[in-house]
């Protein structure tokens, strides 16, 4: 039978009611309690007139709740959009407009930012609000359609669900080089291709302990609940102050004896930078997993060195291809602190091309485009098929003309033996501690500023690392002399906090290159020798006090 | 720092503190009771920069496993956290200031800079 990925957890419910499913918080709840959750929720939702292919937003933070409601929203035949609670409002607002939700399902610890997306006229009729707890009081231009004790008084069988497996499942939101997130759009079929496979691949059992490490908006956990969820697992959620020290981290692994770890390598950097591994340690750990970015092999080494007994495998694959489309086992640890990881082979059921501007294959060892195809690629980004043309194109190379290919933006090449090297990006995309970001959408954010007449925004980081720093150079407008604080209070209105620039340059005006465009290596220059500067300031002791920024352009701040 | 805790004024100490957040990290803290975890000013990469901008401007030694996130929970909190360091390293041998990390990358000091 064709699953959809609300029966994976059906399936675990009949089978194995009592085992458990989720901890969060030192709470487990079982797969019947999960399965009877997220029934009457969804029962809740078709009751409150959602129907098939209507968008949940899912203004929550991480918790069990949270898994339920994701559920619910596929039981009830709707589409959930995981909302990054800590969004600055008008991201949120845009977010919620473009996928023109029909409900937001919130909880008592969002109720004042679902009142602030209130009052900024993002949530009014027709949207109402259905809470997963005992909620709160909503400004009157909302309609709070029930709360927790309404839901738990509905049945607890499952909705009648006419969902298909190629139905979207969920709508995942990235940076957009225009300053307007994109929407990803990921069916159930695209998610339990990915988990079939890894379940086979990684020998998957009810007897694991997964984490649960990344904030739900992000693709990566989509692997997380429903890996967790197909094999009988248990996921153990972590709160994202858990994240913010390192040991706080390693004690989490230790103690909940986690047998998989799953995050973006810039949390297991972290770990190795500050020593938080001992020598074999977390004895129950099998497997660890990375995705999102590369791991830097001097800290791959660190772990390897430390826990012999793990198996180490690098993901890779953009939110459009679901989770990953690639793999790499690292079998021995590298003896070269320089030695290169590759992100490997496709997984089953995926295609990886490296194509030069006609897109013809290039020889191996030469660096092209990667393009990804086959059964996780995503249908496109939801309500935008000018974007969705410009990056999922027919795939010359299929019989089938339905056949897609999706132009990830990375440079890459394929060794003699087939394996695919990542060697940089086509475009300003970057990744900062595994979050995507477009430097288009920060420049658009800054341009956006009223005081603000010219900016741009480029990247510094240490050769060999994978700390990158945003730097952001602009110009006022005349007389306005806008400082740095004031400049990023106004962006704090707009941007996430993981965009905002980390180094400041007021300049009269942007360095220019001969064809009259903002001269981007000069600029990243000037920042280097500043951070080079400040850096040999820091080698000489403790700072001097600091002073206001000068009103004399040019000078940095941090 | 207009409004303080209970009838406490702002010390020498916490009035330096919300000084450092604010030309390092370009954020204003409007009370030293505020939260700095739950309003986002500290995150997996300010607050390490913050632990080695304290260690630098205080001369104390901060040791990264020894942390509780409640000692950063609020400008008050990493005052007292910043004290009883103080005491730790008094008649100890001066610190280094130096975040202990098992690489010698200078990643950290340079994205932590100063003009």
């Amino acid at each position: 039978m064709k699953q959809r990925l609300h029966d994976l957890l059906t399936i675990q419910a009949d089978r194995r009611p009592d085992a458990v499913a989720a901890v969060f918080q030192d709470v487990p709840t079982s797969y019947s309690a999960l399965e009877q959750m997220s029934n009457r929720l969804g029962r809740a939702l078709q009751g409150a007139g959602c129907i098939k292919s209507d968008r949940i937003a899912l203004l929550l933070t991480k918790s069990t709740r949270a898994l339920v409601a994701m559920f619910a929203s596929l039981k009830a035949d709707c589409i959930y959009v995981p909302i990054d609670t800590t969004s600055p409002i008008a991201r949120i607002q845009r977010i919620l407009q473009k996928c023109e939700c029909r409900c937001v399902l919130a909880e008592k610890a969002t109720a004042a930012l679902l009142n602030e997306l209130i009052a900024h006229g993002a949530v009014c009729d027709p949207v109402f609000v259905g809470w997963v707890d005992e909620g709160a009081t909503l400004l009157n231009k909302a309609r709070s359609q029930f709360t927790w004790s309404d839901v738990q008084s509905l049945p607890d069988r499952a909705p009648d669900s006419l969902a298909q497996p190629n139905d979207p499942a969920h709508i995942l939101f990235t940076s957009g080089s225009t300053g307007i997130p994109k929407g990803v759009v990921i069916t159930h079929a695209n998610v339990i291709h990915f988990v079939r496979w890894a379940g086979v691949y990684f020998k998957m059992s009810s007897e694991d302990r997964i984490s649960g490490h990344p904030p739900l908006h992000f693709d990566l956990s989509t692997f997380d609940i429903y890996g967790t969820i197909a094999a009988g697992a248990q996921i153990h959620l972590m709160t994202p102050e858990t994240s913010l020290l390192p040991h706080k981290l390693a004690d989490f692994i230790r103690e909940r004896e986690l047998t998989q770890w799953f995050s973006v390598p810039w949390v297991l950097q972290q770990m190795a930078k500050f020593d938080a591994v001992r020598q074999g340690d977390f004895p129950a750990l099998k497997r660890l997993l990375w995705c999102g970015e590369r791991f830097p092999t001097p800290a791959l080494i660190y772990w390897m060195k430390r826990l012999p007994n793990v198996t180490f495998d690098n993901l890779y694959g953009p939110t459009e291809a679901t989770i990953a489309s690639s793999y790499h086992r690292v079998d021995q640890c590298p003896e070269d602190e320089s030695a290169e990881i590759p992100i490997g082979l496709p997984c089953k059921g995926e295609l990886m091309l490296v194509l030069d501007e006609q897109l013809r294959p290039v020889r191996p060892g030469e660096p092209g485009d990667l393009y990804i195809g086959g059964v996780g690629l995503s249908p496109g980004y939801w309500n935008d098929p000018d974007r969705t043309r410009e990056v999922f194109r027919p795939n010359p190379y299929s019989s089938n003309p339905s056949d897609r290919i999706y132009n990830t933006g990375d440079l890459a090449r394929i060794s003699a033996d087939g394996l695919v090297y990542l060697i940089g990006r086509s475009d300003s995309q970057i990744k900062s501690r595994g979050y995507r970001i477009e430097l288009g959408e920060i420049e658009a954010a800054m341009h956006a500023v009223p005081g603000v007449q010219d900016a741009a925004v480029v990247v510094i980081g240490v050769e060999g690392s994978e700390d990158k720093t945003i730097c952001c150079a602009y110009v006022s407008r005349p007389g306005l002399g806008l400082s740095p604080l004031a400049l990023k209070r106004h962006l704090t209105a707009t941007l996430p906090r993981y965009m905002m620039p980390q180094r400041w340059m007021a300049l009269e005006q942007l360095p220019r290159n001969a064809n009259g465009k903002t001269d981007r290596p000069s600029l990243r220059q000037q920042f280097e020798k500043e951070a080079s500067l400040a850096g040999q300031e820091m080698d000489c002791g403790p700072r001097s006090t600091r002073t206001e920024l000068s009103s004399n352009p040019p000078s940095l701040v941090q | 720092m207009q409004e303080n805790a209970r009838n406490e004024g702002p010390t020498q100490l916490t009035r330096e503190i919300a000084q450092l957040i604010h030309d390092q990290l370009l954020v204003e803290v409007s009370s030293p009771e505020d939260d700095l975890l739950a309003s986002g000013v500290l995150d997996s990469l300010t607050l390490v920069q913050l632990l080695f901008d304290l260690e630098h401007r205080f001369g104390v030694t901060i040791p990264l496993e020894e942390l509780e996130i409640d000692d950063f929970r609020s400008v008050n909190s990493i005052a007292s956290l910043v004290q009883a360091r103080s005491s730790a390293n008094h008649g100890s041998k001066r610190s280094e200031g130096r975040i202990r990390s098992v690489f010698s990358e200078p990643a950290l000091g340079r994205n932590a800079g100063s003009s």
